[in-house]
């Protein structure tokens, strides 16, 4: 079998007329959409635009046309949602223009493409032929879709029998539906999961169903997110696969998960080598409040000393925007408190030198309201290390003075050497949430 | 992204005669546990407590210890004890303390255990400790020197697990 070529809906104007036709809860299994338009609208003196509305919005569109009248050849372009014309036909008596509306790849996450062939013919100058090409710069899948008739943005009547008849293309030769999909990972989220699952050939939908509850989510790609779930029950998942032609087999059972409001997420983790000159976060996401990085290092040579003053930068920046201010006991003594502005780079101090084989410093590092656009960064640590007889506590806190949010984070030695974490050295960053 | 910061286990005492609050079967899935303790005890001059991994009674703990009394800043030291020094103590008010447990279930270092200290009553601290063992940490015991843990004290022990 070819191309599909289905009819999915079909309006047709009654007495009186009506303002637009609408299409609704559009099936996300198809791979293009086309609309057959039949039109005539209620006035005999204008050439109406035909106006789409996408999602309920009419918003970010862009169009370009070429016309003809008879006479001429015009092109036209603007923002307006316009994909063609429906001419003077109520001058004519029984006279409809039409058009064909064709939309490719409506379920994809790209902006969307319209192409429409539109005539009018009524025996009168007012007839055009229109070729139009509309671009909707919205990634959202197409669910609705709605047809105007209108001259700049302002509707008018569609007649009585004007018709309209959405027709889902699917451009995959299939000749039955699909196998079932391999279950892979389900995931918990807050009140939601995503399920990976392994696709298969010819199918345009997955679904996957929650037990309990049978709550679903689809995608056209791994993994689907499932939402509407109840924090704290345990739910397992199958995914089906859906064509054109029908729905397929389920398939395993996920494992179980429980979803939970989580507020505390783990982001990237880096493990010492031994040879690392730094370390460093990069790509931080902007979608928590605040950061902590945690962990435990040490020099790769603890016998004969290290790094003494672990130091980070914050977005590469490497001028003299940081100040800090320090804290530290010896088990004797206050014996170090200072600190200093303007200067380039933030401390940590976590006072590794001398650690013995097997000893580690642990550290914990707070970074406030880490993309506040109207804030200075505060930074606030606290670690050291105890060797039985020697050892360091250190509280240390740091500003950078820059309002940019922070996306990457280095942390490496500021006294000429390299940083050179030894092997099971960790430092794990995790971002935190303020709902 | 992956929840990672877990309730493992809560302890709220209810009688009158607790001394030791165990945690056992700490599973090893996590990366760090953090140990919330919120107690006082019955004994207002000499209730100060520890907490021991394993149930490890050798000398294989110290730990350095910087603090501020409210006039005046200091650091001290505990060696060869056969404990951690929570200083749970018998403070009228109670303590709050939250014990940072790094890298509990690597088997190839120590473990270093950083401990925020509140005592409304006496000071502010930050103690550095180490268990120098490399077995993974799967019991903890939260201990009062003298006395008991009054009824309503908790002790909360969560897991945190990286990427």
């Amino acid at each position: 079998m070819g191309t599909t070529y289905k009819a999915l809906q079909t309006v047709t104007v009654g007495a009186g007329g009506a303002s637009s036709i609408s299409f609704t809860n559009i099936p996300q299994t198809y791979t293009d959409l086309v609309i057959q338009v039949s039109a005539r609208n209620n006035r005999s003196l204008y050439v109406d635009d035909f106006m789409i509305s996408i999602n309920g919005s009419t918003s970010n569109f862009t169009y370009k046309a070429l016309t003809g009248d008879g006479s001429s050849v015009t092109s036209y372009n603007g923002s307006l949602a316009v994909v063609g014309v429906v001419s003077a036909t109520n001058a004519t008596a029984n006279t409809f223009g039409n058009a064909t509306i064709y939309i490719p790849n409506y379920t994809s996450s790209n902006f969307k493409t319209i192409t429409t062939d539109s005539v009018s013919e009524n025996n009168a100058t007012s007839a055009q032929q229109w070729i139009t090409t509309t671009l909707h710069s919205n990634t959202a899948p197409i669910t609705s879709l709605t047809v105007a008739i209108g001259v700049g943005g302002n509707a008018t009547l569609w007649n009585q029998y004007s018709t309209a008849t959405l027709y889902g293309v699917y451009n995959v030769d299939v000749s039955s539906a699909p196998a079932a999909p391999t279950i892979g990972t389900a995931t918990a989220g807050n009140a939601s999961a995503s399920v990976a699952f392994t696709g298969v050939s010819g199918a345009s939908l997955y679904t996957a169903t929650s037990t309990p509850g049978s709550i679903t989510g689809t995608s056209t790609t791994s993994p689907i997110t499932v939402s509407g779930l109840t924090n704290g029950t345990a739910y397992t998942f199958k995914v089906k696969a859906s064509n054109p032609i029908g729905t397929g087999a389920e398939s395993a059972a996920s494992n179980s998960i429980t979803p939970i409001n989580s507020a505390f997420e783990s982001i990237a983790t880096i493990n010492g080598t031994g040879s690392a000159a730094y370390v460093e976060f990069t790509g931080i996401p902007a979608t928590y409040t605040h950061l902590q990085i945690r962990g435990i290092v040490q020099p790769n040579n603890p016998s004969g000393g290290g790094f003494t003053w672990p130091v980070f930068r914050l977005n590469g920046d490497a001028s003299n925007a940081y100040s800090h201010h320090y804290i530290q006991g010896n088990g004797s003594g206050v014996t170090g408190s200072g600190g200093g502005g303007n200067q380039t780079y933030g401390l940590i101090t976590l006072s590794t030198q001398g650690n013995a084989t097997n000893v580690f410093s642990g550290f914990t590092m707070d970074i406030l309201d880490y993309r506040n656009s109207s804030k200075f960064k505060t930074v606030r640590t606290l670690g050291g290390f105890d060797n039985n007889g020697t050892g360091q506590a250190t509280l240390s806190s740091c500003l950078w003075r820059d309002l940019s949010a922070i996306s990457s984070i280095r942390i490496y030695a500021n006294d000429g050497l390299t940083l050179n974490v030894s092997a099971n050295a960790t430092f794990a960053l995790y971002g935190i949430k303020v709902s | 992204m992956p929840a990672t910061y877990d309730s493992i286990a809560t302890t709220t005492v209810s009688g009158t005669s607790t001394t030791t609050i165990a945690l056992t079967s700490i599973p090893s899935t996590y990366t760090d546990l953090v140990l919330v303790t919120n107690i006082k005890t019955t004994n207002n001059n000499n209730g100060n407590g520890w907490i021991r991994f394993n149930s490890d009674t050798g000398t294989n703990y110290s730990q350095t210890r910087l603090y501020g009394s409210g006039s005046g800043a200091g650091s001290d030291r505990q060696t060869g004890t056969d404990y951690l020094n929570l200083n749970v103590g018998g403070f009228n008010n109670g303590i709050l303390s939250v014990a940072q447990i790094y890298s509990y279930s690597n088997t190839t270092t120590y473990k270093t255990v950083a401990t925020r200290i509140n005592t409304p009553d006496a000071y502010v601290s930050l103690n550095l400790g180490i268990w120098r063992s490399t077995s993974a940490i799967s019991r903890i015991d939260v201990t009062i020197f003298e006395g008991y843990i009054n009824a309503g004290s908790t002790v909360t022990l969560f897991g945190i697990k990286a990427a």
